[in-house]
Formats: structure tokens, sequence, C-alpha cells
């Protein structure tokens, strides 16, 4: 091999080691972006977990004192200090219904035109027009 | 062609100079790789590995309409790291001695607990002092506020705690679990397995300032929260026996007192309270004796209420109808070729029928309906009954009671026990004998858990009622029903426990107490343990009041004590319970059949 063929050789082996160079060296901050981002990803996931639980927290917390404000002593209580005067009812005072509520009051409200207590069969006439 | 930048001692020192980078890069990485690979890998596993324990969140104990009795909650134990102080934020101190319920005195102590002079380098491994609590059991919006201080070396750790809303209520049920988050009674022992939940864990590395770095997670298993657990009880209910328990406690002071309120078809217990009882949130600070739950571990002599067993067991054998008619003047009869001795009665009688036996509580009238049945029979319905044996309560060490065999018996056992004498039983066990006669004879198993739920609110398993023999017939039941209707009767032992236009079903009963080997007249267990409406029955009470004090002297008799305890807290469950009176259509039909009688009645 000639000096110039072997200096055209080297220069083109160069060349394409640069090239080589600057493809790797792509990929390698490719990779490191990439690596970069998952760990912002990762990073976010993180904070969000940490934001649920947080969240969870504070829903524990509101659930227990909703739970000990609904405590009958607490209720007792407020309904002391606040002068509301509220009394359980008494057994004087209840009327006991031996039929269905319900179905009482919404006979009494819609009447005959939902509860019709009898049904009274149609009467067809023969023979001629009515 | 130009020889170009390919000159000859460019290329030579170009490619010396990449070989070069390329050798130090590859000796390095065979230094680190291979030569320092175990001492670099030791550290990196103490460095920036990071294996965390995620726990689970314990789950809820309701009561049967959804409402919390027992939850979980994260408090948080604040401290200071005395190494991280600075000068600069000790004008904030006060402010923070004033959010944790401390004097600065105490902060400055606290700060003041780091080494005198500065530790050698072994000892800088392992600092003798580097957190200082401060306070315990702080909530989340206090903390927020310490937070915001932003003093450097303040700071809290968090941790699960039990939260326990009702404070008494139930607690005898519900148990607890101590500061070491071991469930160390109750509910939250016995259901641990469902409350519990499975921790999770992550293994990931962080970073030279300890901060977790999440993109290196490798491994994560998620924590599984715990099941809520649905009770039987109802929180109102519960309330209603409490406060009712707190009035027999003030106007009586016994030393204990037990009442149960349970379903009376289905056995569902709906409130079990004691007296007395203590505060679930602070059960460290509460005598060891009132956290043991007496309606289940201590045992009395039953007395009148175990009137019951001989009457059933007599009409259930068909030896006696309620119209059966027995000399109770008798002070002695012969039994199976022995004299024997009859008790003493507290009113004198003469000739009552069965039914008036129940009704007017005769000692004598009972010990002959057991005589009829023999031993072994009256022994063999007592145990049917649930005495002698644990009634199956899950959880808290429950006792058999004493209950002797006919083979053990003295010349006198079968005169004394119909009367609830020589005999010892729970609480419990007395609730639901008479349980028994308002579920149409058949014995049920104390039931206290209805539903497991998941963090969902989605059904995991349902429990129903457990059954645990037939004892007496449907018909034999009914007729005990209507019997002991005769006793809130006005003629009968305990008309302080009628309650007007429903029929109430009880029984009286006053045992004395044994102290020092011998029967006290000044010492007594009270007791009302009864059902309504008698022909259809929707709830069992009982009222147990261990060694009332009368106020001028007087016999804590049932009726004085239990009887109206009993009624006080049947009106607020008629109100509460939408209970009605049995009108006409629907009584049950087999009560129907007995005559109501007035205790007079032919011969047997």
């Amino acid at each position: 091999m000639n000096q110039s063929a072997a200096n055209a050789f080297i220069n083109q082996l160069l060349v394409y080691t640069l090239v080589m160079l600057v493809f790797t060296g792509s990929i390698g901050f490719g990779t490191v972006w990439m690596r970069h981002e998952i760990s912002l990803a990762a990073n976010r996931n993180k904070n969000l977990q940490a934001h649920l639980a947080e969240v969870q927290r504070h829903l524990d917390q509101l659930t227990a004192e909703i739970a000990a404000a609904q405590n009958p002593d607490t209720l007792i209580r407020l309904n002391s200090e606040m002068r509301l005067g509220l009394v359980a009812p008494r057994q004087e005072q209840s009327e006991h219904v031996a039929v269905d509520a319900e179905q009482r009051l919404a006979e009494k409200r819609s009447g005959a035109a939902l509860f019709v207590a009898e049904v009274k069969p149609v009467d067809f006439r023969r023979g001629g027009t009515r | 062609m130009s020889r170009g930048f390919a000159s000859n001692y460019r290329i030579v020192f170009l490619a010396t100079g990449i070989f070069l980078c390329f050798g130090g890069v590859a000796l390095r990485l065979v230094c680190l790789h291979v030569l320092d690979r175990d001492e670099l890998l030791k550290y990196l596993e103490q460095a920036r590995r990071s294996f965390v324990i995620e726990s689970a969140r314990r789950g809820n104990i309701r009561d049967a309409r959804g409402e919390i009795l027992a939850t979980s909650r994260t408090l948080i134990d604040v401290g200071l790291d005395p190494h991280m102080l600075r000068r600069e934020d000790e004008a904030r101190w006060p402010d923070l001695a004033r959010l944790l319920h401390l004097s600065v005195a105490d902060l400055r102590a606290a700060a003041a607990r780091r080494p005198p002079e500065a530790p050698k380098e072994a000892e800088r491994e392992a600092r003798p002092v580097q957190w200082v609590k401060l306070a315990e059991g702080i909530d989340e919006a206090v903390y927020n506020q310490v937070s915001a201080l932003k003093i450097r070396g303040v700071y809290g750790n968090r941790i699960y705690r039990r939260f326990y809303p009702h404070n008494t209520l139930a607690a005898h049920l519900i148990g607890y679990v101590n500061k070491e988050n071991v469930p160390a009674a109750g509910v939250e022992h016995y259901m641990d397995f469902f409350l519990r939940g499975q921790d999770g864990w992550r293994e990931s590395e962080r970073d030279g300032r300890r901060q977790e770095l999440a993109q290196f997670r490798t491994r994560e298993v998620p924590p599984v929260d715990g099941y809520d657990v649905m009770l039987s009880i109802d929180t109102f209910v519960q309330h209603i026996i409490e406060a009712e328990l707190q009035r027999l406690a003030g106007e009586y002071a016994p030393q204990k007192a037990t009442v149960i309120v349970s379903d009376a078809r289905t056995g569902f217990i709906l409130g079990l309270a004691n007296y007395p009882t203590f505060n679930l949130n602070e059960f460290g600070r509460a005598p060891l004796d009132t956290l043991r739950n007496y309606a289940i571990t201590d045992v009395f002599e039953p007395g009148s209420t175990f009137k019951i067993v001989a009457a059933s067991g007599a009409l259930n054998e068909g030896l006696v109808t309620p119209n059966s008619a027995f000399d109770c003047g008798l002070t002695e009869i012969d039994y199976h070729g022995r004299h024997l001795h009859l008790p003493r009665e507290d009113h004198p009688f003469q000739e009552l029928t069965v039914a008036g036996i129940i009704g007017h509580s005769s000692n004598r009238g009972a010990a002959q309906l057991a005589m009829l049945l023999g031993d072994q029979r009256f022994y063999d319905y007592t145990r049917a009954f649930g005495f002698g044996q644990k009634a199956g309560f899950p959880f808290g060490g429950e006792v058999d009671g004493l209950l002797a065999a006919p083979r053990d018996w003295d010349g006198l056992t079968i005169t004394r026990m119909p009367m609830g004498q020589a005999i010892a039983a729970t609480p419990i066990q007395i609730h639901y004998a008479m349980a028994t006669i308002a579920n149409g004879g058949v014995l049920q198993r104390p039931q206290l858990f209805r539903q497991v739920r998941d963090e969902n609110d989605d059904l995991v398993f349902g429990l129903g009622d457990r059954p645990r023999r037939r004892v007496i017939s449907e018909r034999t039941a009914a007729t005990m029903a209507r019997l002991l209707l005769g006793v809130t009767a006005p003629d009968g032992t305990a008309p302080e426990a009628a309650i007007p236009h429903f029929e109430v079903a009880g029984k009286t009963g006053t045992s004395q107490k044994v102290i020092d080997g011998k029967y006290s007249t000044t010492h007594h267990v009270a007791s009302f343990v009864g059902f309504f409406p008698a022909t259809r029955p929707r709830v069992v009470v009982s009222v147990i009041v261990d060694d009332a004090q009368m106020p001028d002297g007087r016999v804590a008799y049932g009726k004085a004590v239990a009887a109206p305890a009993f009624r006080n807290i049947a009106m607020q469950l008629i109100q509460y319970l939408d209970i009605k009176p049995v009108t006409e259509p629907f009584r049950n039909q087999f009560a129907l059949q007995t005559p109501a009688s007035p205790g007079q009645g032919g011969r047997w």
C-alpha cells in the first residue's frame, strides 16, 4: 500500500471514528436525558404518592373528628351548652300505627287515582251504541 | 491526494491521545469494578440502599349502623436534634413552646442534651444524642404550625395511633391497641387478622442527603389496608345502657353492674356494658380490675332468675301444666326416700299454680318442680339452657360458671339449685337462658360480629345468627313467656318493670352473696332479666347489679334496683327501635292457647 492510500484510509478511519463518537455520544446523551426524564417522572410519582398519603391522613383525621363530634355524650353536652332543649321522645308522645304509614299517607294524598279499593268491571252494552 | 490532516505525527499524536483516554477510562473501570468492588459495594449498600416498610392502615371498627367505634389516625411525635439547632432560631422558641404546651426552659434543657465535648472519630459513628422527644401525639394541624416556624433541627416522626372517638362507650367489647401497636384486648385483639392488613415494602436507593431516588426503586409491594369490622352493637343502644349504668352507680354505688341487650330472635348483641368501665383512649391509666368484662368473667348465684329452668323443664316434659297446683306452704318433703327441708320463702304461700310459682317467685314451688324432673333431668335441662359451660362469647376470657354433676350433689341441692343457689353463672349465661325462651326455645350463641368489609366498603363476608340447640319446644317457650308476664303484673314480684301497652315478660333475682363462707344478709346481687313484647319478642334485656347500697339499709332486691333500670332502658328502646305493642292479630298463637293464670287453679 502506498503512502497516499494509507493516509486516505486513516482519514476515513478518523472520520468514521468521529462519526461513531458523535453517534455513541448522542446515544449517551439520549440515555442520560431519558434517565433524567425517568427520574423526573419517578419523583413526580413519589410526590403524588406523598400528596395522596397526606390527603389520606387528613381524611383519617377528619373521620376521627366527625366520629368524636357524633359521640352521644358530646351531643348531649352541646344540647345543654347551646340550650337547645332537645329531649328524647317519651312513650306517651308516641302513637303506634298498625298499618304501613307510607302507604296510608300515599293513599290519603293520591286517593282514588292510584289506590282504588274496589275494581269495578267495565259494563259493555250489547246491541247498539252508547 | 492531499496529505490533509493525516500527517504522520498528527495521527500518532491523536491516536495516542484517544487510546490514552480510553485506556484511562478502562483502567478506572477495572479499579472500580474489579479491585475495589467489594469495598465499594459495601459502601453502596450502606449509603444508598433503602428498604422502606409502608405501614398498612388498620381497619375501622364500626357499629351496626356504620358509626365508627375505633379508627386509626396519624399523630406526630415531635422532637429536636441538638446538633442541628441554630442560634438565630431561638427567637421562635417561645412560639414552639406554646404550641407544644412546654416551657422555654424545657426546650433549653432538651437542646442542652448534646455531648459536652466534640466526639471522637469512633463515637461520631453513633451519636449519643440524636433526637430528643419534646411531645408525642401531636395532631396534623398543630404539626403544620410547628413546621411553619422553620426551626432547623425540630421535626417529627409520624406514627399510626388508634383513636376511640366514643371514649368509654363499649370499652369492654372494643378493646384497645397498646402503644407498641399490639392489639391487647377485645375486638381489636380477636379480629386483628382482618383489621391489621398487610404492610408493604419497597427497595430503592437514596442520595447523599438521604432523600429517596425514586427512579431507583427496584422492587415494591404495596400495602394492603385492613378490613373494617362491623359489630352488631348499636352506638345509641350502648349509650342508653351506659347512661342507665351511670345512674345506677350514682344512686346505689354498687361494686359492679352489667347490662346486656340482645336481639330476641337472632341472639345478636345490641349492647353490653359494665360498671365500672374505662376510657379506651387512656387505657393505661385504668385500674387493672376495670379492664375485665364482668359479663363473661365473673360468676354469681343467679337467684330466682334461675327458676325458669325448673319451670321450663317440667312444662316441656309434660309433667305439669300452667294450672297445676303445688302446696307451697310445705316446709318439708319426702324425695327418693329422703326427708328434705324446703327452702324459706320471703312471703308465706299456700297453694300456687305453676303460673303463680313463677309470678310470685316461690322457692318451694320451684324446688317441687325440680323434684318432679328428678336430679338427672333437672341437671340436663340446666346444661341445655347453657349453664356450666361457656356461652361462646368470642373473646375476653369467658368462664364456664359452676355447675356440679348430680353425683356430687348433697341432699339439699335439689331443693336449693332450682331457686338459683348452689350454682354460679355469668351474666351472659343468665341472659341467654332467658333469650332461649324469647327465641322460641332455641339457645343462641352470643353473636357480636355482623360483617367484614374491605376499604371500598364492599362486603367480604357477613355473619348470621348461630343457634346452639333447641332446649324446649316452641309451645313450651310461648307458655313460659306467658307465665313470665305474671312477674310484671300488678300482683307479680316486679310490677316496677311493667310498661303501659306492652307485654313485658321477665324474672327478678335477688341472690345473697357468700362472704366468709356464709350467705350474707346485707350484700346481694339484684337482677332482672326480661324481654318484650312477650308474645312476639324483639329484645332481651338483662340488668345485674352487684352489691347495691340501698339508701336506708334495705335489702337490694331485684325489683327495687334492677327492675326500674330495665324499665328505663326498655322505654328508650321502644322509641329508638320503634318497637310496637303487639296487637291481637299478631300475637303468638301458642301463647294465646295458654290462659293467663291468676296463680290459683286446679290441684295437680
